[in-house]
């Protein structure tokens, strides 16, 4: 999967999931962001810090949930954040940090305006 | 006497005094059992010889009670006997209830009627006594310290060449790679276009999809592998902190008083000395909404009955556990939950389970170790075991297989992709094998 092809929030995933509760699937969504706000502040001090496996972990983490609400982009670039903090490329880690909290922030105006 | 105790370079044991006249006796006693022992008289070295040599065991017999626990509050205050020692304070006997209640309340560790002298043989048991129990203390935590840093260094290598390996591996494959693409099988003379076009072609197909697969088997055992030794090393800092504020528990300084009151006031707090929290999914758990429990409390049956099929579902992201838990909720299973493999190895001991669903890559203890040991606890070696893992590699799956998963969900999954499997698993005519 690239970010060309892939969704800020594809709610049919989320659908496939727990079914058609609305109510239901809002919350997991204000959940996951949530959670994504806390990981990507951890994300960000292991990248300060220089724990390029811990990086790769809390990515792993988070991309679980992202996939389970359908937030495709951020599932791409967790998964390349896994692949790349292994090669401790800095530069790269950072890049792809940064398009993580853009894409974040989408899925947030998403959430919001879908209200 | 004293002359002889003086020359003692690394006394164990010391005894502040004002005038010798009223020390002399015990010093005549300590001294005749205990060698590492020096009288310090107060004066202007009596700070600079107590910070050189942090004597073990701390002895205050001067001319008054008060000047005692006066003396002895400035030194604490002073940090000068801030780290592990016993302190015992001689009275006179008129003050011995007043020494008695500064020890009750851990201003000394303990107190002894150095006027008039009576039990010698008690004043060598008390400091004896408190050499001995710092001595224990300082081994234990230098034991447990040794023990700690010994595997920390181990696992430091270890993860050191763990990563050499992976850089060499991979470099290695890379080579190949480049080899292939400029390798001829006649040692560099031109081939035929049809003979090159089949070399190509089982390149292509065979040898460079090895060399893939090869790369990705690195990427995944290896990195687990690194991943589950760094989590090892955290969770060892964490118990290196935790050993040092309880080796600081034990040496805490005396509280200072007040010589009316004789009301302490602590220093040092070892509850502020707490050790970092580990990064872990519990420390980061999202609030859930509370009606989430509410519809699983709606849904689910509290009671389970004959028909009911109880889960686990093992997964460290809360919300996907939460989502898994809800789906089988919905369609009448009951469900339990663990955020890691410790955890839920301590479920599985101590409850039964129709099928347990476990994510692969968890802190801790991961699925596909916690799969293992569930194989090797009596009684559950039969327990359906279902993983769920973003890796769909063949490889992969076949090791898991060999470890005793019993089918596998690619995540994120669908209701029906889930209700599918866990029905599968937990027909009771079917017997789960790996």
């Amino acid at each position: 999967m690239n970010t060309t092809n892939s969704q800020i929030l594809n709610k049919d995933i989320l659908i496939s999931l727990i079914g058609d509760d609305a109510e239901l699937a809002k919350q997991f969504e204000i959940e996951f962001l949530s959670q994504a706000q806390t990981s990507l502040v951890n994300i960000k001090n292991l990248y300060l810090q220089g724990k390029y496996i811990d990086i790769k972990e809390e990515a792993h983490f988070l991309k679980t949930s992202a996939r389970a609400v359908g937030a495709e982009q951020c599932a791409h670039y967790l998964q390349c954040l896994e692949d790349v903090s292994l090669t401790q490329k800095k530069i790269e880690c950072k890049h792809l940090i940064k398009e993580l909290i853009v894409s974040v922030k989408q899925v947030h105006h998403e959430v919001v305006n879908a209200q | 006497m004293l002359n002889n105790a003086q020359k003692c370079k690394t006394p164990k044991v010391v005894l502040l005094f004002d005038e010798y006249d009223d020390v002399s006796g015990a010093i005549t006693i300590i001294y005749e059992d205990i060698k590492s022992f020096r009288p310090l008289e107060r004066n202007y070295r009596t700070i600079p010889e107590l910070n050189k040599h942090q004597p073990p065991v701390v002895i205050v017999a001067l001319s008054s009670l008060v000047d005692s626990v006066e003396y002895y509050n400035d030194l604490v205050s002073k940090e000068v006997l801030n780290y592990p020692h016993q302190s015992i304070l001689f009275c006179k006997s008129k003050d011995a209830d007043i020494a008695f209640r500064c020890c009750l309340k851990g201003l000394f560790d303990n107190y002894f009627v150095y006027q008039p002298l009576y039990e010698k043989t008690r004043l060598k048991m008390i400091v004896h006594n408190g050499l001995q129990t710092t001595k224990k203390n300082d081994e234990y935590v230098e034991t447990i310290n040794q023990a700690y840093i010994g595997i920390d260094e181990e696992l430091d290598t270890l993860i050191e060449d763990g990563s050499q390996c992976r850089k060499s591996l991979l470099a290695s494959i890379d080579q190949c790679k480049s080899s292939l693409a400029t390798a001829s099988p006649y040692n560099g003379q031109p081939l035929a276009v049809d003979e090159q076009e089949i070399f190509d072609n089982f390149n292509k197909q065979r040898i460079e999809p090895l060399l893939n697969s090869l790369e990705e088997n690195i990427y995944a055992s290896i990195d687990g592998l690194l991943a589950q030794l760094q989590s090892q090393k955290d969770h060892l800092a964490a118990s290196l902190i935790e050993n040092h504020v309880n080796s600081q528990r034990i040496a805490q300084p005396k509280p200072l008083i007040n010589e009316d009151s004789i009301k302490p006031k602590p220093l040092i707090n070892a509850e502020s000395i707490k050790p970092k929290p580990l990064i872990n999914s519990e420390s980061i758990k999202p609030n859930i909404p509370s009606n989430f429990q509410a519809i699983n409390e709606q849904i689910s049956s509290p009671e389970r009955d004959k028909k009911t099929k109880h889960i686990l579902v093992v997964e460290d992201n809360s919300i996907y556990r939460e989502m898994i838990s809800t789906v089988l909720t919905q369609h009448d299973y009951f469900v339990d939950q663990a955020d890691d493999g410790l955890k839920a190895l301590e479920k599985i001991e101590s409850n039964v389970y129709d099928c347990i669903i476990m994510d692969l890559f968890m802190p801790n203890l991961d699925g596909f170790n916690t799969t293992k040991q569930v194989r090797k606890i009596h009684g559950k070696q039969d327990v359906p075991i279902v993983a769920l893992t973003g890796n769909k590699k063949k490889v992969l799956l076949k090791k898991w297989a060999e470890a005793g998963i019993n089918a596998y969900l690619v995540k994120p999954s669908n209701k029906d992709e889930i209700l599918s499997v866990i029905s599968k698993y937990t027909s009771n005519a079917l017997v789960a094998s790996p």
